[in-house]
């Protein structure tokens, strides 16, 4: 039984001429532990794929189920909860906050619903203990390396432990040797945490890397 | 961490940005805050001043006819009176006194007198200083022949403590000068030769005024028995003080009011035993005897009859009304006697008597009657011989009608019937000055001279050739029985009329009996009668002058004031309040902006955006309490500056500098709530925006949600408006040539703005045409590329240089209603006077300009004078800070009306009036006396004309013409209805009616004291102020009286330039918000062209240029618009904008937002390549 289940989704955007479709009737499954990594050039539509799982963005037709539920079907609150409960980013630009701390960081995601648990606090120090941050918990992101702040982004991502993890070019930023630590680190603790992983990637020893590969070309996807 | 925690930790770490919104709400929260300050102060200031000048006064009786001085010892002995007041002190008191000071002039052995008018006399007793402040009094009691003078009139005055002046003031003359038997000249009574013993600073009494308002007072104080003795009123005042004994609680008056008792003498009355004893008969024969009231004004009051008929209503009362005939003739004049033709001329200067029953019955075939019907005349047998007439002959009457107008007094005729014919007893003996006449045989009781009141200088005379007449009197007329007459019956009347007939011929507004009189009860003594009339009298004495009224609480009143200072202030502030307001949005926008992507990143990890917003809020929140308590703190400084100003260089608005700092925690609190409130909308206002835009586009730091448009702009109706503006502009920029005073200012603004915003649109297509892709040229220069900048966000452009340049345009514009004097301000009069005392004859005429100027009444030559009736009051006009709680009131004369109709080249300017006519359209001064108009009944309005903006800012009266409303005035409320509105005129601050409806309310105001005048040449004025120097005539230049009273508009205009300016200021720094935000924007653009090759300093310039071209074109686009808007005042004359003020503002602005723009710009040269390139 898939856990994420991306159903004909078609996405336009609209321009003063006609319509521009970015994604065409894309359709996608994964179960628990399952991780795919989703190819293409520039603008071909895999960030658009990956807001749409994320729910940052509406689809123009098709459906997405993620944990049972159709987010699109809740209310705006809700679906800010859902979000917070099932799905963990790690975009390209790491995103973190520069008046927080290491520790500070990882936890904004505890924030969104209430204060951070002790027991989420814990978890937070374990996940920046294996993501190798153990010992920079109260340094500021400025005084982080770039694989380290991405590293960072990564703790924060599954600090919920969420449903779907969703990385867009999480390396991308990222010298050869912090990306492969990068892309090794977050495909170990997927695995140990048995979430999903959806990678966008224009890199192909990073794709290389997932169970299945996918490639968008002018709005469809495709097995790669 | 916690919600709460990450909220402090985010203001920490953008402290910068924070503390400039902190700044920014501080500002704001400091105008609003310093404007209720201000309202608190005038208000404060206001009252303390009204307090200060009544020293410990509560309440104030004063009466327009001298009473005892006793009566305030006798109010004092009443214990409840004791314990509840504190001092009650009696006084002679003088509103309208006048004071002269003759000093030596610079060319040696001559003199120049120096005069000062309006001056506040007060006659006292030592006791009185306890009513004043002890630091304000003089140093030693006032011995006789000396006088107090209060600072100000010391000054104005020239004198100095040891130096001589003439103090000249009312005599309260007895007989109304209105009347023919009243005197039209001499009514000025003088202390010559008093010596100045000390000069009080202008505080408490130091300052006492009668009516509230805030400019200086004269005051004058002499010892009371100097006054008395020169008014030869012994032992009589015209005033009471009273003090509780708590200065901050006075007791009420009720008992004050209920406890004064006056006596009949204090009313002026007298109730007098008249008795004629025919002593040779035996045994003596009683003639007449009865009980009579006659009052020392001649005529009694109305509300006196009517309390006397009440009284003695079971004594059979009889109403006496005796007047002068000038002549009692019979008709015809001429008649053949023996052949002969002779004319009887008639008898010159009699009294005849208007009666309800005769004095002796008259006797008729079926039954006898002392009753004469309307028509009928009885003549004395002295008069029937005299004229040889008979019963059924026609007599004529010639009298002077009963009111007089200039002191002109204007004879008519009525003719009777002989009805019958009285016997008098002719005297042997004549009066002398000792005895009465005497008589061999028994008076009739027509041989009564007291059927006639006392007037001074006529019947105290022993010979007609004595008379000293108030009226035209023919000595020549008198012939030998005339004085045989007066010499045996001195005052007896000759004739008889009905009562009725009197009341009709005679009535006036002074009233319509002389005496009343009831028969004397066998051996009364007449001790119940007065006590009756007392009685009857207690309930009527407040309209005959014994009210006391609480003037410290009127004071209190009035001092709530006509201007709302607090909301005015604010309205003034309203480009500082709006320029913060705006500062705090953009910085806060700012701050927002700068982290947009933190708030797409919460969002992505599932914080709702009411939580995002939240926070983002909350952090606003905290900033706006902490810029709301500051600006509290700075509001008192503002405020401090604003009280600075209006008593320096804004004092024109407030007329003179008596205003005080006072902070209320009310107003602190208040405004720092308004503060909060204001910066938590404004920061609500930051937020709203962003709450639409995408996640997505959080995360890639997007801050704009802007698509392409479907429709392009040059397809839209868009394309016309800048077209119709602009003709619309142009319109009624013509249409200001045709326009006067306010809709000319109006037109002004919305044709400059209708401009201002063609202008902008216009230039927002350019932009944005020199923003798109394909551009016609390539670029050439550095300022190109800053335009095609500034064109990347039109909207963002266009907005900033249109706050800039309608900032600018309405500081401009607003000079177009700045006021100038005009003639049409002034009616096309130079010169505006006010007398102290009336001024009776007519100055229009010879005989009134011999009369009252003598010799120099040549000099006059063509110069029209047009005198007004004055009813005393409060100035109603804008100047008067203090509410007005009786406005001053003048009588408009028919000539002044119908003036206008001969000389259309001179008119008032009218904002409405309720003409209804071709008559009245032409010349609206009519609907005062309207022609056509119905009878009006006892209750209906008054028909008032007032000055517009002594309605709106004085008088509260919002609703134009038709519009009632009630004054209390002493003798009663009196209802009004606005029949005209004048418009900036040199009449601002009086209530304008008929002299007919005047004389009705006011009867006891006789003459003119209000002028305007067009003098025919310029030794006119002086001439006129020293002849009438004894009544207090006192000339003003009407433009610069039209200058003092504009000063109030045209100095709030001022004031809004300034605060304007500080609000343009502040505003630049929102402009340098705005480049900052643009420099972030594209940071990653500039870094680019550093990358290319670009230096810092080029970059700067490239930022630099583009801010200077928002900010001139925003200035300059203001100052042309308003330019533009004023075409039509500058070419007429019509606007005086304060042009290097102006510069000076606009410099101060350009400059400064020159400097913030540099320290804007100076950020790019901070920002690294590298990162900037990444977009981080």
């Amino acid at each position: 039984m898939p856990e994420l289940l991306v159903e004909h989704v078609t996405k336009d955007f609209p321009t003063p001429n006609e319509p521009l479709a970015v994604l065409r009737e894309a359709s996608l499954s994964l179960t628990a532990g399952e991780n795919v990594a989703i190819l293409g050039p520039s603008g071909s539509g895999k960030s658009t794929l990956l807001h749409i799982i994320g729910t940052l963005d509406q689809p123009t037709s098709g459906t997405v189920t993620l944990a049972g539920v159709n987010p699109w079907e809740l209310k705006p609150e809700e679906l800010a909860a859902f979000r917070n409960r099932h799905i963990g980013f790690i975009f390209q630009d790491h995103h973190l906050l520069p008046q927080l701390n290491v520790l500070e960081n990882v936890l904004i995601p505890a924030l969104a619903t209430g204060t951070p648990t002790k027991e989420l606090e814990a978890r937070a120090r374990s996940l920046l203990d294996r993501v190798g941050l153990g010992q920079r918990l109260t340094h500021r992101p400025a005084e982080l390396s770039g694989g380290e702040r991405q590293r960072a982004g990564v703790a924060r991502a599954l600090v919920m432990q969420p449903t779907v993890l969703l990385a867009d070019e999480p390396t991308g930023n990222l010298d050869r040797t912090s990306a492969t630590a990068v892309a090794e680190l977050l495909l170990k603790l997927q695995q140990e945490e048995q979430t999903m992983l959806v990678l966008v990637t224009h890199s192909r020893e990073l794709a290389e890397k997932m169970q299945r590969r996918f490639e968008i070309d002018d709005g469809v996807l495709k097995p790669a | 961490m916690t919600f709460i925690q990450l909220l402090f930790t985010n203001l920490v770490f953008y402290r910068r940005t924070n503390l400039a919104v902190v700044l920014g709400v501080a500002a704001a929260t400091a105008v609003l805050t310093g404007a209720l300050i201000v309202g608190d102060s005038v208000r404060f200031s206001l009252r303390k001043l009204a307090l200060d000048r009544l020293g410990r006064i509560d309440e104030l009786l004063v009466s327009d006819h001298f009473f005892r001085e006793e009566l305030a010892a006798e109010l004092r002995a009443n214990a409840e009176i004791g314990n509840a007041w504190w001092r009650i002190e009696p006084a002679l008191l003088f509103p309208a006194a006048t004071i002269e000071h003759r000093h030596e002039a610079a060319t040696a052995g001559s003199s120049q007198v120096r005069r000062a008018s309006s001056v506040l006399a007060l006659g006292i007793r030592d006791s009185f200083w306890d009513l004043s402040d002890p630091k304000v009094r003089p140093g030693k009691n006032l011995a006789r022949d000396e006088i107090v003078l209060n600072e100000p009139l010391a000054n104005e005055l020239g004198v100095k403590v040891g130096d001589v002046v003439t103090l000249r003031f009312s005599k309260l003359a007895q007989v109304p000068a209105d009347s023919p038997l009243g005197r039209k000249t001499g009514r000025v009574q003088s202390l010559p030769e008093m010596k100045v013993v000390a000069i009080l600073p202008a505080k408490s009494l130091g300052q006492f005024s009668l009516h509230p308002q805030q400019g200086t007072s004269h005051v004058a104080f002499v010892p009371l028995p100097d006054m008395q003795d020169a008014l030869e009123q012994n032992g009589k005042v015209n005033a009471m003080f009273a003090a509780g004994h708590d200065q901050d609680s006075p007791p009420g008056d009720l008992l004050l009011k209920t406890s004064l008792a006056p006596q009949l003498v204090d009313y002026g009355l007298k109730v007098e035993h008249v008795r004629n004893v025919f002593s040779e008969a035996q045994p003596p024969d009683v003639v007449f005897d009865y009980w009579q009231l006659t009052s020392d004004r001649m005529m009694l009051a109305p509300e006196v009859e009517q309390a006397a008929l009440e009284a003695w209503k079971d004594r059979q009362p009889q109403r006496i009304y005796t007047y002068l005939a000038n002549t009692i003739a019979v008709i015809p004049a001429i008649k053949v006697e023996d052949g002969i033709l002779k004319k009887n001329e008639g008898i010159p200067y009699s009294t005849v008597a208007a009666v309800e029953q005769l004095p002796v019955a008259l006797s008729d075939s079926e039954n006898e009657t002392n009753q004469l019907k309307p028509g009928e005349i009885a003549l004395t047998s002295w008069a029937a011989d005299d004229l040889q007439a008979k019963i059924g002959d026609r007599v004529r009457l010639d009298f002077f009608e009963p009111e007089s107008t200039h002191g002109t007094e204007v004879q008519t005729s009525a003719e009777f019937t002989l009805a019958a014919i009285v016997p008098l007893t002719a005297p042997t003996q004549p009066y002398t000055r000792r005895q009465p006449a005497v008589f061999a045989d028994r008076p009739t009781p027509a041989n009564d001279p007291d059927f006639t009141p006392q007037v001074a200088g006529i019947t105290d005379q022993a010979s007609i050739a004595d008379w000293d007449a108030p009226f035209p009197f023919d000595q020549s007329r008198i012939r030998t029985q005339d004085d045989e007459f007066w010499e045996y019956y001195r005052t007896t009347p000759k004739a008889y009329i009905s009562f009725a007939d009197g009341e009709r011929l005679w009535g006036s507004r002074f009233g319509q009996t002389t005496s009343i009189r009831v028969p004397a009860a066998e051996g009364e003594r007449g001790e119940q009668l007065g006590p009756l009339l007392l009685n009857a009298l207690r309930p009527r004495k407040s309209a005959l002058g014994f009210d006391f009224q609480p003037v410290k609480q009127q004071a209190i009143k009035a001092s709530s004031g006509t201007t709302p200072f607090d909301f005015l202030f604010l309205c003034l502030s309203m480009f500082v309040i709006g320029a913060a307001l705006l500062l705090v949005w953009l910085l806060f926008r700012l701050g927002v902006e700068q982290r947009v992507a933190e708030q797409g990143l919460l969002r992505a990890l599932g914080w709702s955006l009411p939580r995002t917003t939240r926070l983002h809020t909350g952090e606003g929140m905290v900033l706006a309490m902490i810029g709301a308590v500051l600006g509290a703190a700075l509001g008192v400084a503002y405020a401090w500056i604003m009280i600075t100003g209006l008593r320096t260089w804004w004092v024109g608005a407030v007329t003179s500098p008596f205003l005080e700092l006072r902070i209320t925690s009310f107003s602190l609190i208040v405004g720092s709530i308004l503060g909060l409130l204001t910066a938590a909308f404004t920061v609500w206002l930051g937020m709203r925006s962003m709450r639409q835009m995408a996640i997505r586009d959080l995360l890639a730091g997007k801050i704009s949600t802007a698509r392409p448009s479907a429709i392009s702009a040059q397809q839209s109706w868009w394309r016309y408006l800048p077209p119709a503006l602009l003709v619309l502009a142009l319109g009624l920029l013509i249409g200001g040539f045709f326009l006067k005073g306010e809709s000319q200012g109006g037109a002004a603004l919305v044709s400059g703005g209708a401009l201002l915003a063609a202008i902008m649109l216009k230039l927002r297509d350019r932009l944005a045409g020199s923003g798109a892709i394909s551009a016609p040229q390539p670029l050439k220069s550095l300022g190109e590329l800053a335009i095609r900048n500034a064109g990347r966000n039109p909207t963002r452009s266009m907005a900033t240089m249109s706050l800039m340049g309608a900032a600018v345009f309405m500081i401009v514009a607003v000079s177009a209603f700045r006021l100038t004097p005009t003639d049409a301000g002034t009616g096309g009069f130079p010169y505006l006077a006010e007398s102290a005392e009336p001024i009776v004859p007519d100055l229009n005429t010879i005989a009134g300009r011999v009369t009252l100027l003598g010799d120099g009444a040549e000099q006059l030559g063509k110069t029209e004078i047009f005198p007004f009736r004055l009813q005393p009051g409060d100035d109603a006009s804008c100047r008067n800070l203090y509410q007005a709680q009786q406005p001053r009131v003048l009588g408009v004369t028919r000539e002044f009306v119908d003036h206008f109709d001969h000389a259309p080249q001179f008119a008032f300017r009218w904002a409405g009036s309720a003409a209804s006519n071709a008559t009245e359209k032409q010349n609206p001064w009519h609907v005062l006396h309207p022609e056509d108009a119905p009878a009006r009944m006892p209750n209906d309005a008054i028909p008032v004309v007032i000055d517009k903006n002594t309605a709106m800012y004085s008088l509260k009266l919002y609703f134009g013409i038709g519009e009632e409303f009630t004054v209390d005035y002493d003798r009663g409320p009196i209802r009004f209805r606005v029949v005209g509105l004048l418009a900036e005129s040199v009449l601002q601050g009086n209530l304008l009616v008929s002299e007919a409806d005047f004389k009705q309310l006011f009867p006891d105001q006789s003459g003119y004291r209000f002028f305007l005048i067009r003098p025919d040449n310029e030794a006119v004025v002086d001439l006129l102020e020293d002849r009438l120097g004894d009544e207090g005539f006192d000339v003003v230049d009407a433009r610069q009286r039209l200058i003092d009273l504009f000063a109030v508009q045209n100095t709030y205009i001022s004031t809004f330039q300034t605060l304007g300016g500080l609000g343009l200021l502040l505003g630049t720094f929102g402009l340098a918000a705005v480049q900052l935000r643009n420099v972030l924007e594209r940071r990653g653009e500039l870094a680019l062209l550093r990358s290319v090759g670009f230096g810092q300093q080029r970059l700067l310039s490239l930022v630099l240029e583009e801010n200077a071209f928002l900010l001139a074109g925003g200035i300059l686009t203001g100052v042309f618009a308003a330019t533009f808007a004023l075409l039509p005042q500058l070419l007429t004359g019509g606007a005086t904008p304060p042009w290097l003020d102006l510069a000076t503002t606009i410099g101060l602005v350009t400059f400064v937002g020159g400097v913030v723009s540099w320290w804007a710009a100076r950020t790019i040269q901070k920002a690294p390549v590298i990162a900037a390139l990444r977009g981080e």
